[in-house]
């Protein structure tokens, strides 16, 4: 009998099933056997196309029309990361597209499979280039507050808008920046709009950041965002009025949150498309609640990135802020190549109190997440008091393990009292 | 982790796929459906290629409409959270070297995996990081599920994601092949010329695959119909989902 064995799936059958759902045969349904479940996974793996996955169609569509005006402007191969179309194309353009979803242009086409064809709204690449920057070109996937006219015109081009940090991208990505414009257009159109009272929209390129963060923070910005519908796309990005202030203080690059306690209403998808330099920036800035609930929003690359970035005392109050089931929680999430750059870039009695602080079942993780060389550079750098704690709380095995890949000059400086716990 | 908080929307409509045969666990409701995600048959898409050689943004749209979900999903299980960079980084040299390009779409689609694999592998290089760190929230990343919770996770829900964590616990060059045969939509042949491989070495990787996710699904039911049981026994009706589970396995024993 073959209980055991329901899941065997010849050779040719799997042939067939893979055929069948790559759409090159007949599937499954039209009696090739292949165990059922097997079919339904490979099936779901398959599924249509989702809205999230086409977040960054706008900016591979405009990197291409760039391409097509400009052949040389496109980044060659191993330029791409660090040329400024190729950040745009994986960062801050993340942030409209998803706008977009929230406003639900694109999910509801793309969900029901039946994207609308994208043609004759399109401006054509020659009228796009002699309008300058491609902002104002409406695209028929994208709903309203995109594409009104009042929004093309508080992001277009005015000295305002250009002069703006957010807009100043290097001339070769100028044509790329399109709807994150948009979006920190109409930032600025809110700044502007709060700063004169309502009565003068151009004057925002005069005024300086802090004037834009008093403006962000005063009651006005929440009186208008409620009153008008000219910001509902800021809000449906959000996701609340209260967060509005943040995103915009992110969008337009200012150094401070106004409100940084409300950086948590943001949801988690506009957080981690937020550019790594601005959260750099402002990630010091934060209360240490927020700190731990941000930290915990932003997917562990970016977190990676962020950690990486920070200078030594950045990174020591950051870290020292977190609570230590955080701290815990973040140390055994990053990759160890992100743990081993942080834990040597703290300061000697940053590490301490840090490592310390954690739970031994915690510590023998970390520590034994790290590469030997950074282990080799912790153990020897820290004071013998610190490594005879750290390591005298980790049960017998796990520290033999631990010191058993490490060169013998290192254990030479280890605590005697350790080694002799071992047999060393 | 975007795709483990999202709505699993996996029951609906056709696959990626772009021939006639529709997702064998969409039942028969589907049968009637065609077409793609983007809307356009083959056909179309072959007559997008050339359009787009020519510079015509709007078949550029399609076909990246077509391609990039496909393309998110196998750079998925290669890089994990930087796929979305490394796709970026495939549609600017798919922009770039378009022009030169020479086939049709079926061919179009192995053309930019491979470009996808290239970009992977000297993403890796670059950051000199062990793959495939598969997207995990960062809630369960302390306690990593197991294979066999992550089995019973993709067959209670069937979701994408769920199905796309679960071929991603395949050694690589199986997984590898597992999803440029049904998420890319590529033959044995084609993908072999991905992988710089034999067409029978990439049969052999995907029917290992095939078997291990088979068996891995299996084991998943057998202690859920258990649990059932287990259930059953202590004074409660079976849920409904126990209780087809059995007539599943019951009919795989045939």
């Amino acid at each position: 009998m073959n209980t055991r064995h329901p899941s065997r799936i010849s050779r040719k059958a799997a042939g067939q099933l893979l055929d069948g759902v790559a759409g090159l045969g007949p599937s499954v349904a039209e009696g090739i056997s292949a165990p059922e479940q097997l079919a339904r996974v490979l099936a779901a793996a398959a599924a249509p196309g989702r809205p999230d996955e086409l977040a960054g169609e706008q900016m591979a569509v405009a990197a291409f029309e760039a391409h097509h005006l400009d052949p040389d402007a496109t980044p060659q191969r191993g330029q791409m990361i660090k040329s400024p179309l190729a950040r745009i194309l994986t960062g801050k353009i993340i942030i409209a597209s998803i706008a977009v979803a929230a406003t639900g242009g694109v999910a509801l086409a793309a969900t029901t499979g039946t994207f609308s064809g994208s043609g004759s709204a399109q401006a054509s690449p020659g009228a796009a280039t002699s309008a300058g920057p491609l902002a104002p070109t409406p695209n028929p996937s994208i709903t309203d507050p995109f594409a009104t006219p009042s929004t093309a015109a508080s992001a277009s081009p005015s000295p305002g808008a250009s002069g703006s940090p957010a807009a100043s991208a290097s001339p070769s990505a100028s044509a790329a920046v399109n709807l994150p414009k948009t979006l920190s257009g109409l930032c600025e159109a809110l700044v502007s709009d709060v700063a004169s009272g309502g009565t003068d929209a151009s004057a925002s390129a005069t005024l300086s950041t802090s004037a834009k963060e008093k403006a962000l923070s005063s009651g006005a910005a929440g009186q208008l965002l409620g009153d008008t519908s000219e910001f509902s796309s800021l809000t449906a990005t959000a996701q609340a009025n209260v967060a509005v202030p943040d995103l915009c203080a992110l969008l337009l690059d200012l150094p401070q949150l106004p409100q940084p306690g409300d950086l948590t209403k943001l949801p988690g998808s506009v957080l981690a498309a937020v550019p790594v330099s601005e959260l750099t920036t402002v990630i010091t800035t934060l209360p240490s609640s927020t700190l731990s609930a941000v930290l915990g929003e932003l997917p562990v690359s970016t977190v990676s990135s962020v950690l990486t970035n920070l200078s030594s005392s950045a990174l020591t109050q950051v870290l020292t802020a977190l609570p230590t089931s955080a701290l815990s929680q973040l140390l055994t999430t990053l990759p160890s190549s992100a743990l081993a750059q942080i834990l040597t870039t703290l300061p000697t009695s940053a590490l301490s109190q840090l490592l310390t602080s954690l739970p031994s079942s915690v510590l023998d993780q970390v520590l034994s997440a790290l590469p030997t060389s950074a282990l080799s550079q912790i153990l020897t750098e820290l004071p013998e008091s610190v490594v005879s704690q750290l390591l005298g709380e980790l049960p017998t095995s796990a520290l033999s393990q631990l010191l058993s890949g490490l060169p013998s000059s290192v254990l030479s400086v280890l605590p005697t009292s350790l080694l002799s716990q071992l047999g060393l | 982790m975007w795709w483990v908080t999202r709505p699993t929307d996996s029951k609906s409509g056709a696959g990626l796929g772009a021939g006639p045969a529709s997702g064998p666990a969409s039942g028969p409701a589907s049968g009637t459906a065609s077409g793609t995600a983007s809307g356009l048959a083959g056909a179309d898409l072959a007559a997008a290629v050339v359009r787009a050689q020519r510079g015509d943004p709007d078949a550029f749209r399609a076909l990246y409409r077509d391609a990039q979900p496909r393309l998110l999903r196998y750079l998925h299980a290669l890089v994990g959270d930087d796929a979305e960079d490394v796709a970026s980084e495939t549609w600017l040299q798919v922009t770039r070297d378009l022009a030169g390009f020479a086939g049709d779409y079926d061919g179009f689609r192995g053309w930019i995996a491979t470009i996808a694999r290239h970009r992977a592998m000297d993403h890796l290089r670059r950051h000199a990081r062990r793959p495939p760190a598969f997207p995990v929230p960062v809630e369960s990343l302390a306690g990593r599920p197991a294979v066999d919770d992550t089995a019973e996770g993709a067959m209670e829900a069937v979701s994408t994601g769920a199905a796309l964590a679960l071929i991603a616990t395949l050694p690589a060059d199986q997984a590898e092949a597992v999803l440029l045969r049904t998420v890319l939509g590529l033959d044995a042949a084609a993908a072999a010329r991905v992988l710089g491989k034999r067409p029978g070495a990439v049969r052999t990787a995907a029917h290992r695959g095939l078997r291990t996710l088979a068996r891995q699904l299996d084991q998943a039911q057998l202690e859920q119909a258990g649990k059932g049981r287990a259930a059953g026994t202590a004074g409660g009706t079976a849920p409904g989902g126990v209780t087809q589970l059995r007539e599943l396995t019951l009919k795989d024993m045939r």
